[in-house]
């Protein structure tokens, strides 16, 4: 299931080896993880809330001490990393992590100050990341003023001031209203294709990480569950549609899905959030006999879409649950 | 390229300067407690109400060597002058002279019914004359040269004048006598009150200010009587000092708890709220993870160490600037001038590093803001006590808390603004304040950088 054996160790980025933490009240947050992240690749770390993706990237950058495992850093350890290494990793943390009472431009350059970053050089990459992440009007703006999306953006581009090779991206999207989502997947996508910076992207939303992501590793539960690019994860569960049914009665979904689970066409049901997931060829196709099954179990319906096969279905396939429960 | 900690240092101040409920806190919190102590323990109260004083004059009057051998008492002069004296803009006296004897003066001041004794030496008027001759001749040196001067002792005219040169002579017809020998006399004009009494505060502070006032007129009036026709850019030289005053404490009298003693103890109290400030400075940086941006930059442990520490030193010493000024205003009776408000900007200075050091011990073991101002709190507020910046500590307690640095700071603070201790005076407090910093700071360093700098 682990799709990375092949990468050459002077094309890897970040290695992790049987990396795992264990918090102090017994929890285990990440077990056994181990990776390896090429160099300009998109790295897609997909998982529910709480499934470890964050404890792994603050190993992965040294801000956490694992238990057990190492983490290297194009070859050097991360605990004993030189200023060169340091230098070429930015990190966007999943909380909006800015300096309230100074303004965005301050903001920038303080960090480029700590990565030694010339004051002529970071002030024009700050005008520039301003400029891509459509914050240049709010410049001289206090962070404390800007709203949640401005200092979420504010904050990705904290973490790309000093140029770095490696950016790590803990949830860049969460909580962001659909106009700052654009502004940051797009620049994402740019960082990807014109820069080519190898970036570490943890999100729980699907449709981000299928988006983007050369290369996708589900975990749950601290564990890698699969890694491989999103199309082959979609290819391995299955080829086809996906329905998703809502009934009026949901007392009625688990009579409803052994009942679909009978039908020959259909290659699987599950039920996630209350509604009957079920994936089939051509699906559009099977609606008839679909519906008059659910008449005769006397399943009423009360809505139904129809979508492509996703990343959340892997999950759903691999787990029997949906990313967001 | 800009240094780490300088980037630090400049990103805590525009913080601080924007942070308006923290400056309120740190600043004005301590301000309302000078007010209060100043207010109730009356410093302010009292002006235009003259002070009673007992002037001793043992002066036994000298005969003027220049201006025609004439007998002048400059004792009686002196005492005429503080008898004379009025409030500004008002008739009313300053002092109120009571005829007494020396144990009849004592005994007053023992029960505090004079404010002060003011004792006039004996050789006052000589030691007056020599202030006059010594100007004489440092005015006429600064013209002619003391080498002209010694080999000129008969008297000077036109002919022999060797001023002549520098665009001004003599009157016509007209001999400068022989320049007057200044005798090599110091005399010492004793004030003597009790510390503790604010009247002796207030009123000895006023006879220095008179003494003072009174030698410089004389200097300047003979200054003026030779000079007439001298060009003003012709420098003086420094004259001998003949006169001075000294202050001398006649302790026991009553308690010691006057707003003098308190003042500086305020000062040490809001040093000591900075505590809070600078946990809670560090603390927001813990919670709000900006320290873990920090953490995974190239930033050492010294960067935000010493950038935390360069502002926070900077406000300790406003404070304390402020503070004093509050505690002039209402009616603290500083002693000493500018140099002893240098030196206690030092103390300021060196207090403010301690106050540092225990906000980043307070910040290495809290959580948040909110905890790191709770448990600040409950450090510093104590602490002020304990160090006696509120009310005197039994000796016992002195002995312990001699090893916390506001304790030395306290103690010569008060040296130098309420007593007028100079910097040698109180070498050992600052010793033993530096000593004591090094070590709260090594061990707030070691806390902050163990607990909050290493990876978790």
């Amino acid at each position: 299931m682990l799709r990375d054996e092949g990468i050459e160790s002077e094309t890897l980025a970040i290695e992790t080896k049987d990396l795992s933490k264990r918090y102090s009240n017994g929890v285990l947050a990440v077990d056994g993880l181990s990776l390896r992240v090429q160099k300009g690749e998109v790295f897609g770390f997909l998982g529910p809330n709480g499934a470890g993706k964050t404890t792994s990237i603050k190993m992965m950058v040294g801000l956490l001490k694992p238990t057990s495992g190492q983490v290297l850093i194009k070859g050097e350890r991360i605990e004993a990393a030189s200023k060169r290494i340091k230098r070429s990793i930015g990190v966007c943390p999943q909380d909006i992590v800015v300096w309230t009472r100074l303004t965005c431009m301050e903001n920038l350059l303080v960090i480029a100050d700590m990565y030694e970053v010339p004051r002529d050089v970071a002030v024009k990459r700050a005008e520039k990341l301003l400029d891509d992440l459509r914050l240049t009007e709010k410049r001289d703006a206090l962070a404390s003023s800007l709203s949640g999306g401005m200092k979420r953006r504010l904050n990705v581009a904290m973490a790309l001031i000093h140029d770095p090779e490696i950016v790590v991206l803990d949830e860049p999207t969460a909580g962001l209203d659909p106009q700052s989502r654009l502004v940051v997947t797009e620049y994402i996508r740019e960082l990807k294709e014109t820069r080519r910076l190898t970036v570490i992207l943890t999100t729980h939303e699907m449709e981000i990480a299928d988006q983007l992501s050369d290369r996708v590793a589900i975990i749950d539960h601290g564990k890698l569950l699969v890694l491989d690019t999103p199309e082959n994860l979609k290819d391995r569960v299955g080829k086809g549609d996906v329905m998703e049914i809502a009934l009026y009665d949901e007392a009625k979904n688990k009579r409803a899905k052994e009942a679909l689970e009978g039908m020959e066409e259909i290659q699987e049901v599950n039920e996630i959030r209350g509604k009957l997931v079920v994936r089939a060829l051509d699906a559009a196709s099977k609606f008839p006999k679909i519906f008059t099954l659910l008449e005769i179990v006397g399943a009423g319906v009360l809505d139904v879409s129809l979508r492509r096969n996703s990343l959340e279905d892997v999950f759903i396939t691999l787990t029997g649950r949906g990313l967001r429960e | 390229m800009t240094m780490k900690f300088v980037t630090i240092a400049v990103k805590g101040l525009k913080e601080m300067a924007r942070d308006r409920g923290l400056l309120a806190m740190t600043l004005l919190f301590p301000m309302v407690f000078m007010l209060v102590f100043g207010f109730a323990f009356g410093a302010g109260g009292g002006q235009n109400r003259p002070y009673d004083i007992v002037v001793l004059n043992n002066d036994t009057g000298t005969s003027l060597s220049y201006g025609g051998s004439e007998y002048f008492n400059f004792g009686e002069n002196f005492t005429q002058v503080l008898r004379d004296l009025k409030y500004e803009n008002s008739t009313v006296p300053m002092f109120n002279l009571q005829n007494a004897t020396r144990e009849e003066a004592l005994n007053l001041l023992m029960k505090r019914e004079v404010a002060c004794i003011v004792t006039i030496p004996e050789s006052f008027s000589d030691a007056m004359e020599a202030t006059i001759n010594s100007t004489i001749r440092t005015t006429v040196t600064s013209l002619v040269g003391e080498v002209a001067i010694k080999s000129m002792t008969g008297g000077f005219d036109n002919a022999t004048f060797p001023g002549g040169g520098m665009n001004f002579t003599l009157p016509e017809n007209e001999t400068l006598p022989a320049l007057p020998e200044a005798k090599n006399i110091t005399v010492t004009v004793m004030i003597e009150g009790d510390m503790g009494y604010i009247n002796f505060g207030i009123t000895q502070s006023i006879i220095r200010g008179v003494l003072s006032s009174y030698i410089e007129t004389i200097r300047s009036e003979t200054r003026r009587q030779i000079l007439q026709a001298v060009p003003k850019e012709i420098k003086i030289g420094e004259e001998l000092k003949h006169v001075s005053a000294e202050i001398k404490s006649v302790s026991g009298t009553r308690e010691f708890t006057a707003f003098d003693y308190q003042a500086p103890g305020i000062i040490i109290f809001g040093l000591l709220m900075g505590t809070i400030g600078v946990a809670g400075a560090l603390a927001r940086e813990t919670e709000s993870q900006t320290l873990s941006r920090l953490k995974v930059s190239l930033m050492k442990s010294f960067d935000l160490l010493f950038g935390t520490l360069l502002p926070w030193t900077l406000l300790a010493v406003a404070q304390l600037l402020i503070l004093f000024g509050v505690a002039l205003t209402l009616g603290f009776h500083w002693v000493g001038g500018t140099s002893s408000l240098l030196i206690a900007i030092l103390i300021g200075g060196i207090a403010g590093v301690s106050c540092v050091s225990l906000g980043l011990l307070v910040a290495a073991f809290s959580k948040s803001e909110g905890h790191a101002g709770t448990l600040g709190m409950l450090v510093s507020v104590p602490l002020s006590f304990l160090v006696g910046a509120f009310f005197p500590l039994p000796s016992q307690a002195e002995v312990v808390t001699a090893f916390l640095p506001w304790r030395q700071a306290f103690t010569a603070l008060i040296s130098v603004l309420t007593y007028g201790a100079q910097l040698q005076d109180i070498m050992p407090n600052i010793t033993a304040m530096i000593l004591e910093t090094a070590v709260l700071f090594t061990a707030g360093v070691i806390a902050f950088a163990k607990i909050r700098l290493k990876p978790e």
